[in-house]
């Protein structure tokens, strides 16, 4: 699997976001290189959920920071809005990438420990001196930390060490939405917050999508908290997209590609029964992405592989209606 | 071996930078340095002869290759102060007592903060850990001179234990020779003990609470054996690293007791030379520490790969 | 949506500390205070005479101290009051370390913010400079120096720096890095947050206020640099009063008839040492902890 392939891509006026092939590798020692995104490809409607799933290291924060151009992918078009990122100059690159923001996994390292929160959520307006006056610059920073659930009148002179990782978050999200963007990158955001904040925070994304019109990319390792939150899904393994589906046919389609099925069947289920053991290949690790396997880098775990995976890389296929896998042994 | 290749390639390069510093030391001069060093009331010639001699009539990138390839010849030039010896074999004998003092005061400062540590990394904030940590703080805040001129009061005049100055090379006995260093080489140590036995005792209370220590202790082998037969060696890398730091600059801190205890040492030689703008001796002391110091460094960084064959010390 | 959850906003209660430490502290502190206070006012305290011994031919010599007599700190050999001596040098020895620090950080803390920032070359020639200042020990870079510069504080202070700018590049540039790697440099770039913004708004606040702690000790380390140099009799040299310069006047055979002479400035510099390493220690401590906790 782990194929490349765009035919998933939907009509190129329709899409908010188009990322085609991207390749993102990193320098290692001994003149080594990490291949850490190899020739994805996807888009985000406005307005639209899509999630990101796959295991640690497969690759999605770094689609996420190669999408903001930070740092830029080795190759590959990022579109945004019609308008080609890679081809901007600095300045006009800074200007453009403003509509998209980020939210990272540790709300503590996102912020800025020697600035106070008002800072904070200031800081984007700040920077392009957009604020208006500094009235209604207040005003709209008050409105929208109450909105992301902190009490503004309590925060707004604390530092965020003073504050809860939940809190911390809630802050990120507050800035981010400042400057007012058309998509938001959430990048892990729930893993480091305990359980019950986290069904709140799923809430408060869901309720600031629908306000302020957001599409999102929503990367996590948790198959169940993607599933809740998108709309589509792109299935990551190792710098590779092996499936692309619509979330109504992660349940209704039985035919998955054997990844996706390992994710599926790691899903821990409330039926009554006990939680269902993994499968064969979940307890193996990751192959290196300094050396990834030859053709679908998927077969070192596949319990489907033969000759011809290691041969032949699968493209991203139709194979069911809005689900597109790349796999040879699946129709 | 293309790291090492890079280190040494390092090596000569601060070797160069800093040959190039000792060098225009002489350029840094306030006004013409033959004033400076003969004083104003001398004949015209005696200056023209010294300039001549210091070679300023030439360009000055010319001066410094030829000085270079002097130095690289092990010629130091001559003494700017009468009776004008020879810089190399002035700075060899006053080396010697130097780096005697200097290992004798590693030795001891060893001897002492290896049990220290120990002892404080058993309790890690018991009793005798905070005494002890109280202890190396205060010392660390007392310069050595305070300390030299207390551990005279109280060794020399008090209690007559030790000579007051002088000293005696080894080759007029080893026991003449220790006792005359001894006062001289405990208040040098006194200075690096409080570093050595922070470092240890960190890295000991580190490593004794790593698995392979508990699975000893789970075996009921006793504390004192761990400590010192599968706790020590792992935890001694920064000891090591700050070891070969303090070694050279330990030569520098054997300046002030030179000259308290009056021993015929470098830091006597480079003070006595400082005050009579004797430059060529200065300019000679300077390279020959900072090569000690540049050849110790590539001796730590060569013994961790012998210590640590992974040598995967990330960051220094 | 979580009135909970920001209801119970974390109060920022620390742990308490023990009472006899605190106390240590506040005594360093108090010591530092009165010490720089003294040596800021000295012109106007009605002091003794400190320099001018053509002014003291009258006034007992080797006046051993006495809290109650017109000389709490005894005299010296020239019958010059000890404590307004130890004031006013007080004055030479905070003014040229300070300083001495100040330049320090400044330059180094911009090379190593740079270093950090830019890597590559830029970084492999800061480190070689760094290196080759280190290659020569403090005491005798300063000695070197001092053979050929005029003895004056801010030749003082312009060479003292020299012995903090290495370390101040290291440790720096090592906390540039650290900051640089945490996600609130990268979301003020996708901000829109410029390079200048980034080194000077987002890590520059952080890396210089985490080298405070340094800062102090190598205040405390200057004040014995500075000392020493006068006490080997090549920096400031009297009349001018350093304690090192007064430490240096009890050698000679004077010590064992007038241990004052010598117990009075050691006494003074240790404590002053002394309180500046306690402080910055104290506070790198709490740093290490809350860097923990973040």
């Amino acid at each position: 699997m782990a194929g490349t392939g765009k035919t998933h891509l939907r009509e190129a006026g329709s899409t908010l976001l188009r990322v085609e092939d991207l390749q993102v590798e990193f320098p290692a020692k001994g003149g080594r290189r990490v291949h850490a995104v190899s020739g994805v490809s996807f888009d985000v409607a406005p307005g639209e959920t899509v999630g990101f799933v796959g295991e640690s290291g497969c690759g999605k924060s770094t689609v996420a920071r190669a999408v903001m151009h930070l740092p830029a992918p080795n190759s590959g078009v990022v579109n945004l809005d019609d308008t080609e990122l890679g081809t901007l100059s600095a300045k006009r690159l800074r200007e453009t990438r403003v509509a998209m923001q980020l939210i990272f996994q540790d709300p503590m390292a996102s912020l800025n420990p020697r600035r106070k929160v008002k800072d904070l959520v200031q800081e984007g307006v700040e920077i392009w001196h957009r604020g208006g006056d500094r009235h209604a610059l207040e005003e709209r920073t008050r409105e929208l930390l109450d909105d992301v659930g902190l009490d503004s009148a309590t925060v707004w002179n604390r530092y965020p060490h003073e504050l809860s990782g939940g809190q911390c978050q809630r802050v990120s999200i507050a800035r981010a939405l400042m400057m007012r963007p058309s998509l938001l990158i959430c990048d892990e955001i729930l893993a480091s917050l305990d359980v019950s904040v986290q069904s709140q925070m799923l809430n408060l994304l869901k309720r600031t999508r629908a306000e302020h019109g957001l599409a999102m990319m929503f990367i996590s390792h948790d198959l169940g908290v993607v599933k809740n939150i998108s709309d589509r899904i792109l299935v990551m393994y190792l710098g590779k997209v092996a499936e692309v589906l619509e979330v109504d046919a992660l349940d209704r389609e039985t035919v998955h590609h054997p990844y996706t099925q390992l994710l599926l069947a790691s899903v821990p289920r409330v039926t009554g029964e006990r939680i269902k053991p993994s499968v064969d290949g979940a307890a193996q690790d990751l192959p290196s992405p300094l050396n990834p396997p030859s053709g679908c880098r998927f077969r070192t775990r596949c319990p489907l592989a033969t000759d011809r995976c290691a041969q032949e890389e699968p493209q991203l296929e139709e194979k069911r209606p809005g689900q597109f896998i790349a796999c040879h042994h699946i129709s | 071996m293309k790291a090492a290749a890079g280190k040494v390639a390092q090596l000569l390069v601060v070797m160069f930078l800093v040959s190039l510093g000792t060098f225009s030391l002489t350029s840094l001069m306030p006004g013409d340095p033959a004033v400076a060093i003969l004083g104003d009331n001398q004949s015209p010639e005696a200056y023209a002869e010294l300039r001549d001699k210091l070679g300023l009539n030439e360009p000055l990138v010319e001066r410094y290759f030829t000085w270079l390839g002097h130095v690289f010849q092990g010629d130091l030039g001559t003494s700017m102060v009468p009776p004008n010896e020879d810089v190399t074999s002035l700075i060899g004998s006053a080396f010697a007592v130097s780096i005697e003092l200097a290992v004798l005061a590693l030795v001891v400062a060893l001897v002492v903060s290896i049990p220290l540590a120990m002892i404080s990394a058993r309790r890690p904030d018991g009793l005798l850990d905070r005494a002890a940590s109280a202890t190396t703080f205060g010392i660390m805040s007392v310069p050595s001179f305070v300390s030299g001129l207390v551990l005279i009061a109280l060794l020399v005049n008090q209690l007559h234990l030790f000579p007051r100055v002088g000293w005696v090379g080894v080759t007029d006995g080893l026991g003449q020779n220790l006792y005359h260093a001894a006062l001289p080489v405990i208040t040098i140590a006194l200075l690096e003990i409080p570093t050595f036995t922070r470092v240890l005792r960190g890295d000991l209370v580190r490593t004794l609470q790593e698995d392979f220590v508990l699975s000893a202790r789970a075996k009921g082998m006793p504390a004192w054996r761990i400590m010192i037969f599968d706790a020590f060696r792992p935890s001694s890398y920064s000891l090591i690293t700050v070891l070969g730091l303090s070694l050279a600059q330990l030569i520098g801190s054997t300046v002030i007791v030179e000259t308290l205890f009056s021993l015929p040492g470098m830091g006597r030689l480079v003070v006595s030379s400082a005050s009579q703008g004797n430059i060529t001796v200065i300019q000679g002391a300077v390279l020959v520490i900072a090569a000690c110091y540049v050849l110790i460094n590539a001796g730590v960084d060569l013994m961790y790969s012998v210590i640590d064959p992974r040598i995967r010390r990330v960051g220094a | 949506m979580s009135a909970p959850e920001t209801a119970a906003l974390a109060p920022t209660a620390r742990p308490g500390r023990r009472r006899r430490i605190d106390l240590l502290l506040w005594l360093c502190g108090a010591w530092l205070a009165v010490l720089i206070l003294a040596a800021i006012t000295a012109p106007v305290l009605g002091l003794q005479e400190a320099q001018d011994a053509a002014k003291t031919l009258l006034e007992p010599v080797y006046q051993p101290p006495s809290l109650g007599s017109a000389h709490p700190l005894g005299t010296n050999a020239l019958g010059l009051d000890m404590l307004s001596r130890i004031i006013y040098g007080a004055r030479v020895s905070m003014a040229v370390s300070i300083s001495a620090v100040l330049i320090g950080t400044f330059v180094g803390g911009t090379l190593g913010v740079v270093a950090g920032y830019l890597r590559g070359t830029v970084d492999r020639i800061i480190g070689t400079l760094t290196n080759t200042l280190l290659a020569v020990p403090a005491l005798i870079l300063l000695i070197a120096l001092a053979t050929v510069l005029r003895p004056s504080a801010l030749n003082m202070a312009l060479a003292l720096s020299l012995v903090a700018i290495p370390g101040m590049i290291r440790v720096t540039r090592a906390n540039t890095l650290a900051f640089a790697q945490r996600e609130f440099v990268t979301v003020a770039q996708a901000l829109g947050a410029g390079r200048a913004r980034i080194v000077f708004r987002e890590l520059m606040p952080n890396v210089l206020l985490s080298v405070v702690p340094l800062c102090l000790v190598y205040v405390s380390a200057l004040i014995v640099a500075e000392a020493s140099l006068s006490f080997l009799g090549i920096g400031l040299r009297p009349p001018q009063p350093t304690w090192g310069n007064m430490i240096g006047e009890g050698l000679n055979g004077k010590m064992e008839d007038y241990p004052h002479l010598v117990y009075v400035p050691a006494a003074v510099l240790f404590l002053t040492v002394f309180s500046f390493n306690l402080l910055g220690e104290r506070m790198r401590k709490r740093w290490d902890k809350r860097e923990v906790s973040l």
